[in-house]
């Protein structure tokens, strides 16, 4: 089999000191293959979204390894972190925060483009917009919205505009975190919809992270259960629903409220 | 059962749109009605206007909303602060921002209580202490002793509900109280509310974008489209029986456990200017035909537990169908 995309180490982080120290990632280790969706699931506070910071670099791990793509990036600096940048992306949990509110959709989309992708001397206007219009095209929003600012779209435009500006490099791994979970439930089916089509057309690996069961076990083909700072169950979508092992698990499988038609 | 709050034709508007749209329902001593609908359906202005919130340029411009035997929308202002907190209780969806930063949680409980009773803070302490006891939140002394910022997430909202629940008001609005809390408290919270519907008879009135809670919590459920109630019916029946296309998409938006992706409904909704003849739905629809975009059907009965607005697909043929909902 191939080597996986991302692979995580027994890393850990620790924020404060003395008697504030608080262990927000203890001893975790998963890997992601390339084109997989593994699904990262725990209650607020379980330290989900600092294991999307530290592998993200917006935060620096005190301990543990993680290899992307082969190489260790776990203690890289500046440039080098562009270079990975240019093969990992993240969406974040709050569509319309992640956006300059000064800056209009397209710009944004062009500033990552001019950073990332192209060299912006060597490429005319008319293309630059060209290559804007497709990235919005693609996640089903039309051409006029580059000229709007962030506040002037909804939520689940805004994470299609989020979503734009991460595919915008065609990275082989997107993180997604909590992208869906402040969106109403029809905007979350449209946006699962629609990173589900990507994540085939553009074979991207895909890391999300959410704290819905239901939701995660749709689309991951792997899970992976925490529970404060711990990994306490990972496995193949199936196996952790039908027989979940660890009390939590069971725990977080009896707090999603289904529709029950039947009776 | 006796009618606790009735709804009749209300049109609700901001500016010169009208947001909310004749809409008409009732809700029995005792009862939960679940309102469901996408965000920007006009499910907050409707609980804006049955408040009479004036200070967020609600106009209501139709209809008239009884409340036991008043009028809430010809009250004075006097007469409406009375109301709020002593028999109509709200809970908003963010739970940090309902309550004041600066202030300890025990202030702004006596501050509650005070403003409508003549009551010693350690008396009213107490009965605290009771309800958030009732709320499962066990360390009431020291959440009492606490600012909002102290508290996690799920703790502040129990808190809120709290607030809303101290002076034991006939019916609690609620916002969205769930939706920014993550599942596990979800479901406590869920379970919570519940609770003290059997233990002190309040009637609830629930918004939310998620049909998961709704079957859970409603007896009854009013699901809310572009300002109108599209079907409306008691629970089982709309769960069952969905006749309308928008609930049926609703339905199917819920993440379940079946492995299956959850579909959205395709499209977005039209802005509340740009609203035009017939069926505000028939854009989105899959079962759109050429009457659906000349003529918007008023909401009819098709049994007795159930009102739909979408004729073409109940099964009711238009022109027998005059029965509409009278109570």
């Amino acid at each position: 089999m191939s080597q996986p995309i991302l692979e995580v180490h027994n890393i850990k982080k620790t924020f404060g000191k003395g008697k504030y120290k608080i262990t927000a990632v203890d001893d975790v280790s998963f890997q992601i293959m390339p084109g997989e969706v593994l699904g990262l699931v725990g209650e607020s506070g379980s330290g989900k979204s600092t294991i999307a910071k530290l592998i993200t670099h917006l935060q620096k791990v005190d301990e543990g390894n993680i290899f992307f793509d082969g190489k260790d990036i776990s203690n890289i600096k500046g440039k080098a972190c562009l270079e990975v940048y240019k093969e990992m992306q993240m969406v974040f949990q709050d569509p319309v925060g992640s956006f300059n509110p000064r800056m209009k959709i397209g710009e944004a989309i062009k500033e990552t483009l001019c950073h990332l992708c192209y060299n912006p001397k060597a490429m005319s206007k008319a293309h630059m917009k060209e290559a804007i219009v497709s990235l919005l095209k693609q996640v089903g929003l039309k051409s006029e919205y580059a000229n709007k600012y962030p506040h002037q779209l909804s939520g689940g435009e805004c994470q299609r505009a989020a979503i734009a500006r991460a595919i915008a490099v065609h990275p082989k791994l997107l993180i997604c975190d909590e992208a869906t979970s402040a969106l109403d439930v029809s905007a979350q089916a449209q946006i699962i919809e629609l990173l589900m089509e990507l994540e085939k057309s553009l074979d991207m690996a895909i890391l999300f992270i959410s704290h819905d069961l239901a939701l995660v076990s749709c689309i991951c083909d792997r899970i992976c259960v925490l529970y404060k700072g711990q990994e306490v169950e990972s496995g193949e979508t199936k196996g952790i629903i039908e027989a979940p092992k660890h009390p939590y698990t069971k725990k977080l499988l009896s707090s999603v409220l289904q529709v029950d038609i039947g009776e | 059962m006796e009618d606790l709050l009735q709804v009749k034709n209300l049109s609700v508007g901001y500016g010169g749109v009208d947001i909310v749209k004749d809409i008409s329902f009732t809700i029995k001593k005792g009862e939960i009605l679940g309102i469901v609908g996408e965000s920007g359906c006009g499910k907050s202005t409707l609980l804006k206007a049955i408040l009479q919130l004036t200070g967020t340029d609600v106009i209501t411009r139709k209809g008239c909303i009884l409340f036991g035997k008043t009028d809430i929308t010809s009250c004075s202002k006097e007469e409406l602060r009375q109301l709020r907190g002593t028999r109509l209780g709200v809970i908003f969806q963010n739970p940090g921002a309902s309550l004041n930063p600066l202030r300890k949680i025990k202030h702004q409980f006596v501050e509650a209580m005070q403003s409508h009773k003549k009551i010693h803070k350690k008396e009213a302490y107490k009965k605290i202490v009771g309800l958030l006891e009732c709320l499962n939140l066990q360390d009431g002394e020291r959440i009492l002793n606490s600012y909002p910022f102290q508290l996690s997430g799920g703790m502040n909202q129990r808190v809120a509900i709290a607030l809303a629940m101290v002076m034991e008001p006939e019916l609690i609005l609620a916002d969205e109280p769930t939706s920014a809390l993550d599942v596990t408290v979800q479901a406590q919270v869920v379970e919570e509310i519940l609770k003290l519907r059997q233990v002190f008879g309040t009637s609830i009135m629930m918004i939310t974008h998620n049909m998961g809670v709704v079957a859970k919590i409603a007896d009854k459920i009013g699901v809310m489209y572009a300002g109108r109630i599209v079907e409306y019916g008691e629970k089982k029946e709309i769960l069952r029986n969905p006749t309308h296309p928008y609930t049926k998409t609703l339905l199917q938006a819920i993440p379940k456990m079946d492995g299956k992706v959850p579909k959205g409904v395709r499209g977005e909704p039209l802005s509340f200017k740009d609203m035009h003849r017939g069926c505000s739905f028939s854009t989105r629809c899959d079962y759109s035909q050429d009457t659906c975009q000349k003529k918007e059907y008023s909401i009819t009965s098709v049994k007795k537990n159930h009102w739909t607005s979408c004729i073409p697909l109940s099964g009711v043929s238009s022109h027998e169908s005059t029965y509409s909902r009278s109570s």
